[in-house]
């Protein structure tokens, strides 16, 4: 066994790299907004938080998608119990 | 001020945690209880969110150079996101004593694990087979469960169930963690965040030292002889666990 799809793995890589960075562009936007309006700050750092903790559901369901599409069903079943984890959590704490 | 103190907290647990292997939570929730008197849910809430940060990007450039094992990471996953999701719904039930006793646990292990010389020549990296994947589904959900409860990213035992169980390579171990931490971090973050428990705009500031700190590390990585560092680093560990435990108690 060697160590994953080289497509799925540079595909994961790319989604997750937008996001985090996306992420933390939205976080850096809050904290120099913050001096100046607290509201706007925090609701821009709560995006950016939001985009932070879905970045490894992005991954997860884009190899998914990808390992199905190339016949591995057993990475698709996996990854949407990682997903009914992750609304789990959200319903636990709603 | 409280903001800039923060980013140099985040940007100093980045910086170690990328040159030392570590997930930045055996940094950053003792500095935010010890240092800022931050309550320790928030601050394990708050490390949780900085560890999928930071996790996730050094996860995106190990899955990118083939080191990750983007599969054995995902099936592990589905019993440590598990753990994690309960280790993180229990935090609110437990008595933040308990929780300090146990990351001084915890912290040992991280300096056990950094201090003890690396066994295997870890030759041969493209060619192996996971076994006892059902011990190693039992001990991911632990790990997850450790992670939820007290905020770090679990790799001290993911790392040491996946190359002494398992049997995989330690080079390939470590890439598939640092991948798994991320996704175990997320589900207890959400607990964290949607509960309350969090300030947003602190942990926003920790997030972006910290993410700028492990991207130094990565850098810095490559020329710096991590040795010296390391031991310094098991010397402050050690400190920092009888320091949580006194607090415990």
């Amino acid at each position: 066994m060697t160590a994953s799809d080289p497509e799925i793995s540079l595909n994961v890589s790319r989604i997750l790299k937008l996001f985090v960075y996306s992420a933390v562009a939205i976080m850096l936007l809050a904290v120099v907004v913050y001096p100046f309006s607290a509201a706007l700050a925090k609701s821009t750092a709560a995006a950016g938080i939001a985009v932070v903790t879905v970045s490894p559901l992005a991954g997860v369901v884009l190899a998914g998608v990808i390992s199905y599409r190339k016949g591995n069903r057993k990475l698709l079943l996996v990854s949407i119990f990682i997903i009914v984890i992750f609304i789990a959590a959200w319903a636990v704490s709603a | 001020m409280l903001i800039l103190s923060l980013i140099a907290t985040g940007l100093f647990a980045g910086l170690l945690g990328s040159l030392l292997g570590l997930g930045g939570g055996v940094i950053i929730v003792p500095a935010l209880t010890l240092i800022f008197n931050m309550p320790v849910t928030e601050a394990v809430g708050t490390s949780l969110t900085a560890i999928v940060a930071v996790s996730t990007i050094a996860a995106a450039d190990f899955l990118k150079s083939g080191r990750a094992d983007l599969e054995l990471g995902m099936t592990l996953e589905t019993a440590s996101a598990s753990g994690a999701l309960i280790g993180g719904t229990l935090a609110g039930f437990i008595s933040p004593r308990y929780v300090y006793i146990l990351f001084s646990l915890i912290l040992f292990l991280a300096a056990y694990n950094m201090a003890r010389p690396k066994r295997g020549s870890d030759i041969d990296s493209s060619d192996y087979y996971p076994v006892n994947k059902g011990l190693g589904l039992t001990f991911s959900f632990f790990a997850g469960n450790l992670s939820g409860l007290l905020g770090v990213g679990g790799g001290v035992i993911k790392v040491p169930l996946m190359t002494g169980i398992m049997k995989v390579p330690m080079k390939i171990a470590t890439a598939t963690s640092s991948y798994m931490i991320g996704i175990t971090a997320a589900p207890a973050a959400i607990v964290y965040l949607l509960g309350g428990h969090l300030d947003i705009i602190k942990t926003s500031a920790l997030i972006i030292g910290a993410f700028a700190g492990s991207r130094l590390g990565a850098a810095l990585s490559y020329k710096i002889n991590t040795l010296a560092l390391r031991l310094l680093f098991v010397a402050l560990i050690l400190y920092t666990s009888v320091r949580m435990i006194l607090k415990g108690i």
